[in-house]
């Protein structure tokens, strides 16, 4: 038991004191990965009010789960399959409807805090959300699973390997995703270099 | 080297235009793209990848997230609570087969999630009732250890706000 503790990362050594009743452990991997996951959450449906029930839902299912917790893989690559297993279900439920139609109102949130943060003038707050927009529409645009590996790639600093096992896919599948999304980004993106 | 652009496997030049190449191999992709325009072009269209979503800020988290999951989480254990509490007194006297008292919570969870499997035989269902009784109940009793912890968390966190 010693021996396989000390290969465990420091998460799923947590989660294994939560599945032996150690409350304060949860609420320990809860306030390290609360903004990721609803971060990532938030930019693959692109709804704040979606993302935080998508995220209540998945830190309900690493709770229900503790008592069947096995440490087979990277804590953070198995957090980030429920949450990808979830937003995808509810992209493909039709919430993704309500997100595209939220894109226009989540400008008005987002300028905001810039003004809150910077006191830009009127020019550069328009430019600004002008580029914002773009960016949240181009994510959008992405097919849902290259969506996906895009922001577990870049936000998350996920290895291939653990995007895979987030994915339920191979490696070189995930390569695929990967390079054909920037790709699209790339070109999409291309007059902001 | 081989140019990445041209064995179809751009990973290199993911890596090096995010900055996350160090030393010789850094070194090594920063002379390739120096001297070929497809990997050049491929970096400076990434870069601006990398600057725009880094600029993609995400809204502020509510408040009250962490309290709201602690709610439904404790709501989730009330069910339990409330059968052990109306077999509390069975259970703590003595001589009385904690068998017994877990069998009726066993069977009360499963009237309350699952239909009945007419197809399972009577016999069968309670020798697998009676191996599972142990283990219900002690998840139970771990379940209002943490609800206790999560109820000191959620002070906490009032607290704070």
């Amino acid at each position: 038991m010693g021996s396989v503790a000390a290969t465990l990362d420091y998460d799923a050594q947590l989660m294994v004191r939560v599945k032996e009743g150690d409350g304060a452990s949860f609420a320990l991997l809860l306030e390290k990965h609360r903004s990721s996951v609803i971060y990532f959450l938030y930019r693959m449906v692109q709804h704040q009010a979606v993302a935080e029930e998508l995220a209540q839902e998945v830190f309900l299912r690493v709770y229900r789960s503790r008592a069947t917790y096995e440490p087979t893989a990277r804590f953070t690559t198995w957090l980030f399959r429920i949450a990808t297993h979830l937003a995808l279900n509810a992209l493909r439920d039709g919430k993704n409807q309500r997100a595209e139609a939220s894109l226009d109102s989540e400008t008005s949130e987002f300028t905001a805090r810039q003004v809150s943060d910077a006191r830009p003038s009127v020019e550069q707050r328009m430019l600004r959300q002008a580029q914002m927009d773009e960016i949240r529409h181009a994510i959008a645009a992405l097919p849902e699973k290259q969506r996906a590996a895009v922001l577990m790639h870049k936000y998350e600093e996920m290895e291939y390997s653990q995007i895979a096992k987030a994915l339920n896919c191979s490696e070189s599948a995930v390569k695929s995703l990967l390079f054909r999304a920037y790709e699209t980004l790339r070109v999409r993106l291309a007059h902001m270099a | 080297m081989i140019c990445p652009m041209e064995k179809g496997d751009p990973s290199e030049l993911l890596a090096y235009s995010a900055q996350q190449l160090e030393g010789s191999e850094s070194l090594r992709l920063r002379q390739h793209v120096n001297s070929c325009p497809a990997c050049r072009e491929f970096v400076s269209g990434q870069e601006a990848v990398w600057r725009a979503l880094d600029a993609w800020e995400a809204p502020a988290i509510s408040a009250d997230f962490d309290p709201r999951l602690y709610r439904r989480i404790a709501q989730e254990s009330s069910w339990r609570e409330r059968c052990l509490h109306a077999l509390g007194p069975l259970l703590v006297r003595q001589g009385l087969p904690i068998a017994a008292a877990a069998c009726l919570i066993i069977v009360a969870g499963f009237v309350s999630r699952q239909p009945p499997n007419i197809n399972t035989a009577p016999q069968k269902q309670a020798a697998q009732i009676e191996n599972l009784q142990p283990e219900q109940v002690e998840h139970v009793m771990d379940d209002m250890q943490m609800l206790s912890d999560f109820a000191r968390a959620a002070r906490s966190d009032t607290g704070e706000l």
